[in-house]
């Protein structure tokens, strides 16, 4: 009986199996397989018409891949900024890089949003994004998308001047792990763990990354105090950074969380005021949190509502004057000027948009946002006394009688509205605008008008036109006790009107060229006055016209050229001053030769023109420059395994970043040649 | 801090790893097939690249079938990449669209894309099939049966075969054809088209075009060319089985060797690259000699000819 049992459930099992393999084994055939393959067709067609290309997009915009970053040997988010036309990257006296932006350099790039997969990682105590992410690692970047050009009417505040998305890896580009270290010069070493697993429904991605440098160290021959003889000059700069990046991105289905870690501490390069030292240290913090849905009601309607954590700690410990300091009032400090300072800012925010689509080729977005920023947990303590000037015998907390900033509170409240329509196969129209409304001044609305027409089969034309804001940052708003510059609370925000006109067009399929004209005008910018302490106040404008023309062929096999220059003429308008420190022209060319199927080779040039100084300033202008990179990656003689060697400035070119007047005379002195090795395994 | 000597013991390793690697790297040559749907053209496909790739000494690893998704094209991809093949065998759109935007380092072969201009699949990694037999190869075919043709006619969507149709009327020009073209954007205007070629050609070309082709419409076309005496001409040999008089049309199997024999020729090349894309080398002539009759043709066949296949 068992064995009949036995006998039978194995026959039932191999029939079932039999049936299941001749089910799945179903193939369509004849007349039928005509219009399954006219199916495949259609799933095909409506996948490509998501994605909007360059081409299409309603601004003027560049996109770094991956590949490309990998590529040119790039390590940092400012490496991969330099060859974007327009831009310009510049370091400070604290040793962090700063990028100018069609003629405008100004302090944290305060005029540049960035995004990280959408979310905003401007601080609002300076307002910029570099100061904590302008060394953000690479590895998991898929592209960089950047808009050149203003977007204040679909993102808010500091989309002023450009917008720049950094599109992070997911599951399905990484899917398993991706191991990098590297190390080079100035005693660096690097190492990345990418990661990214789907089960089922839930999709895990992340990184960490690890980062130590000695940094470069240069002779600074003058500081601001020279020829005091408490100046630590002629002595060294210090750059010594560690740094660790964590990013996780989770999924289930509909629902989204994303997260990132940094925290960072590093010495300061020549140090704060331009006074050579060695004590400070600076730290700072970042971390954020997203939790997003995505819901789709049919074919027409998507709505995705998210809210978002953010939280900054700035944690800084300042030498500003060096031992032995003489005060202008002949006071003795034995410890020089030494100060603690801590803030913590906290945002809390929600944002809810909605995707229409009113008919087929033309989108409606709207959208809500709320945010919540506030700081606080400020503390301050410092060796003397943050009006007198008063040596004292030890570090004393001023967190509540004096601090160096106050408690506030920010609130956004925003409505934003963008409809894109493609009236005909070769015109497109997009008009936008969004109001946002501020607690400490009234609200600003900014719209964006774009038309592109495709006039040729392979020619476009986009006109564009909006305007934006910067919202003054906390910084400028509060900054108080201090003996060099302080806040002014009445601020209002810089506003600006940019026109723009590009036209594109593809020589051939390989070779294909843009040249985009800009005209902004800028009112109420923020600049300091010359007043003892120096004040923030809105003061001229500034009138910036230029061109950007690039040039790309593509040959096929990783072999590609490209080349863009760069015209920007910036004057204040007031005096017609040039505004300083970024170059008249500037461009770049690059070269990649994927000449065999072990190896890659790639040449990128950076050019720059003589960079201005400000009005006033005696010095020669910072002269002309060429500086070029080479990279070289070995592949495929191992499974899973590359091998990326890049030397940096290799013709050791000596060269500085400007100083502002009355600081550094001889400037920041920069890099010579440098390498870098990276390994890296994948599995 | 990084000891320098670490480095150059790193460094030294490493090279020993590449040395090693170089030696394994010429030890097999691998593929992986993926088929966008279970269709029995693409398996015929899939059975001539088999046979094909044994002569060439490539051995295929995997088979994946996407049944028609894209999504399931992203979990391939990624299971592609991590195979690590020497080449890829990409059959339909669906299934050369994912590999083409996920897999640029490793070599693509794609086929059976119907219009491939119509989805941009050239790349420096991708070489192709085309679906299309040269024009000239297709009327050569078709007069071969009827004798001389002067005026054909032909029904389709700019959006969708206007290329195939641009490159088509300059050849014909030359074979002395001349090309009656009615533009269609939705099926509903099939009949209209219909009403006004008919009488004005001596053959109508029907192409693979979707919005010209649906099961309704078909029956219309067909019909409506019986009725009138008018040859109907096709490029894939389901529309003969379905009643259409001719076509001309790749041999699925001879593609998949074809492209068995371009997988190895890349194979051969120091970097990776492309062959471009290329018409097939081999094509079958199909006639339903019911239809024939029904609209009274005498076809001169050659049934011992192997490249003539008879319905029904």
């Amino acid at each position: 009986m068992l064995k009949f049992i036995l006998i039978a459930f194995s026959l039932l099992c191999l029939l079932l199996s039999n049936l299941t393999y001749s089910f799945a084994q179903d193939e369509k055939t004849g007349f039928d397989e005509m219009f399954a393959i006219f199916t495949e067709e259609e799933i095909v067609i409506s996948a490509l018409k998501k994605p909007q290309t360059v081409l299409k997009s309603p601004a003027i915009m560049s996109v770094v891949t991956a590949r490309q970053i990998k590529q040119m040997g790039f390590r940092t988010l400012v490496d991969v900024l330099k060859i974007v036309p327009g831009f310009y990257v510049s370091m400070d006296e604290t040793g962090e890089r700063e990028i100018a932006v069609r003629g405008v350099l100004d302090d944290a790039s305060q005029k540049v949003k960035v995004l990280i997969d959408g979310h905003s990682i401007n601080d609002v105590w300076r307002g910029g994004a570099m100061w904590n992410f302008n060394d953000l690692p690479v590895e998991n970047i898929k592209k960089i998308e950047v808009i050149r050009g203003p977007g204040s009417a679909l993102y808010g505040q500091n989309a002023f001047l450009a917008v720049i998305n950094i599109i992070t890896k997911d599951t399905e580009d990484i899917d398993g792990f991706q191991v990098t270290t590297s190390g080079g010069s100035f005693d660096t070493q690097n190492y990345n763990l990418l990661f990214g697993k789907e089960y089922g429904d839930l999709k895990i991605s992340g990184f960490l990354d690890y980062f130590d440098t000695q940094g470069f160290s240069k002779k600074i021959e003058q500081d601001t105090l020279f020829p005091a003889s408490f100046s630590k000059s002629s002595g060294r700069s210090q750059n010594r950074k560690e740094k660790t990046d964590l990013n996780l991105k989770l999924s289930y289905k509909n629902l989204e969380v994303k997260s990132k870690y940094m925290k960072k501490r590093r010495e300061d390069y020549i140090g704060v005021n331009d006074a050579l030292n060695d004590e400070s240290i600076l730290k700072d913090t970042y971390i954020f949190s997203e939790l997003t849905y995505k819901l789709s009601l049919g074919d027409r309607l998507n709505i995705t509502p998210k809210v978002y954590y953010d939280q900054y700690n700035y944690d800084p410990f300042f030498e500003q004057r060096p031992d032995g300091f003489v005060d202008p009032f002949g006071r003795l400090h034995p410890d020089g000027l030494k100060g603690r300072l801590r803030l913590k800012q906290r945002t809390i925010g929600f944002d809810n948009q909605i995707n229409y689509k009113v008919f087929e080729g033309n989108e409606l977005t709207f959208g809500f946002q709320y945010e919540w920023i506030h700081q606080g947990d400020i503390h301050y303590g410092t060796n003397f006394h943050p009006v007198t000037f008063a040596p004292l015998p030890f570090v004393t907390d001023f967190s509540n009688d004096l601090p160096f900033t106050r408690r506030a509170t920010r609130q956004i409240w925003a409505l934003y509205l963008q409809d894109e329509w493609n009236i005909t196969k070769d015109i497109d129209i997009t008009v936008g605008v969004r109001h946002d409304h501020f607690t400490r001044f009234e609200g600003t609305t900014n719209p964006r008008v774009g038309v592109i027409w495709r006039f040729l089969e392979n020619a476009h034309l986009k006109l564009l036109f909006a305007t934006a804001f910067k919202a003054p940052s906390f910084q400028e708003l509060f900054l108080t006790n201090n003996s060099v510059k302080v806040g002014n609370p009445n601020l209002d925000p810089e506003k600006i009107n940019t026109f723009e006109a590009g036209l594109g067009y593809n020589f051939t399929s390989h070779i294909r060229g843009n040249i985009n004209y800009f005209f902004n005008r800028i009112r109420d910018r923020i600049i300091v006055d010359t007043g003892n302490p120096k004040q923030f106040q809105n003061g001229a404008g500034a009138r910036i016209q230029g061109v950007e023309a690039e040039l790309k062929a593509d040959l096929g096999n990783d072999n590609y050229v490209f080349t863009n220059y760069t015209f920007q003429d910036a004057e204040e308008t007031r005096n017609r001053n040039r505004l300083p420190d970024v170059p008249v022209h500037s461009g770049n060319i690059g070269i990649n030769a994927g000449f065999w199927k072990y190896a890659n080779a790639n040449l990128t040039t950076l050019l720059s023109g003589p960079r201005p100084r400000e009005d006033g300033d005696t010095r020669r202008d910072i002269p002309a420059q060429a500086l070029v990179n080479l990279t070289l990656i070995g592949k495929n003689f191992v499974d899973n395994f590359e091998i990326k060697g890049s030397i940096f400035n290799l013709f050791d070119k000596s060269y500085d970043d400007p100083a502002p007047k009355n600081t550094v005379p001889t400037d920041y002195p920069q890099p010579g040649r440098s390498f870098i090795i990276e390994l890296r395994y994948q599995f | 801090m990084i000891n320098k000597t670490r480095i150059y013991l790193l460094l030294i390793i490493t090279l020993g790893l590449l040395l090693h690697g170089t030696y394994c790297a010429y030890a097999g040559r691998t593929a992986v097939v993926i088929k966008s749907q279970n269709l029995s053209a693409y398996n015929e496909v899939v059975k001539g690249f088999q046979k094909e790739c044994i002569q060439n000494n490539i051995s295929i690893t995997s088979i994946y079938d996407l049944n028609g998704k894209m999504k399931m094209g992203q979990k391939v991809a990624r299971k592609i990449r991590k195979k690590k093949p020497d080449i890829v065998l990409s059959i339909g759109v669906l299934a050369t669209t994912v590999v083409k935007e996920k897999i640029k380092d490793i070599p693509i072969v794609f086929c059976m894309v119907i219009n491939h201009e119509r989805f941009k699949l050239s790349g420096p990694n991708i070489t192709g099939i085309s679906t299309e037999i040269a024009i000239e190869d297709q009327f050569n075919g078709y007069q071969s049966i009827l004798g001389q043709l002067k005026n054909i006619g032909v029904i389709y969507d700019p959006s969708k075969t206007g290329i195939i149709i641009k490159n088509a009327e300059i050849k014909m020009k030359h074979l002395g054809i001349s090309l009656a073209k009615y533009e269609v954007t939705s099926s509903r205007k099939i009949s209209e088209a219909l009403e006004n070629l008919i009488g004005k050609i001596d053959a109508l070309w029907l192409l693979p075009d979707s919005t010209v082709v649906t099961r309704k419409s078909f029956d219309l076309i067909k019909s409506s060319t019986i009725e009138n005496k008018v040859p109907l001409l096709c490029t894939s040999d389901v529309f003969v089985k379905a009643g259409a008089l001719a076509a001309v049309s790749s041999d699925y199997n001879y593609v998949g060797s074809q492209a068995a024999g371009l997988a190895a020729k890349i194979l051969e090349l120091p970097a990776l690259s492309s062959l471009g894309i290329v018409n097939p080398d081999y094509f079958k002539l199909s006639i339903n000699t019911d239809t024939a009759e029904e609209l009274g043709l005498e076809v001169k066949l050659v049934l011992e000819d192997p490249k003539i296949n008879i319905y029904p």
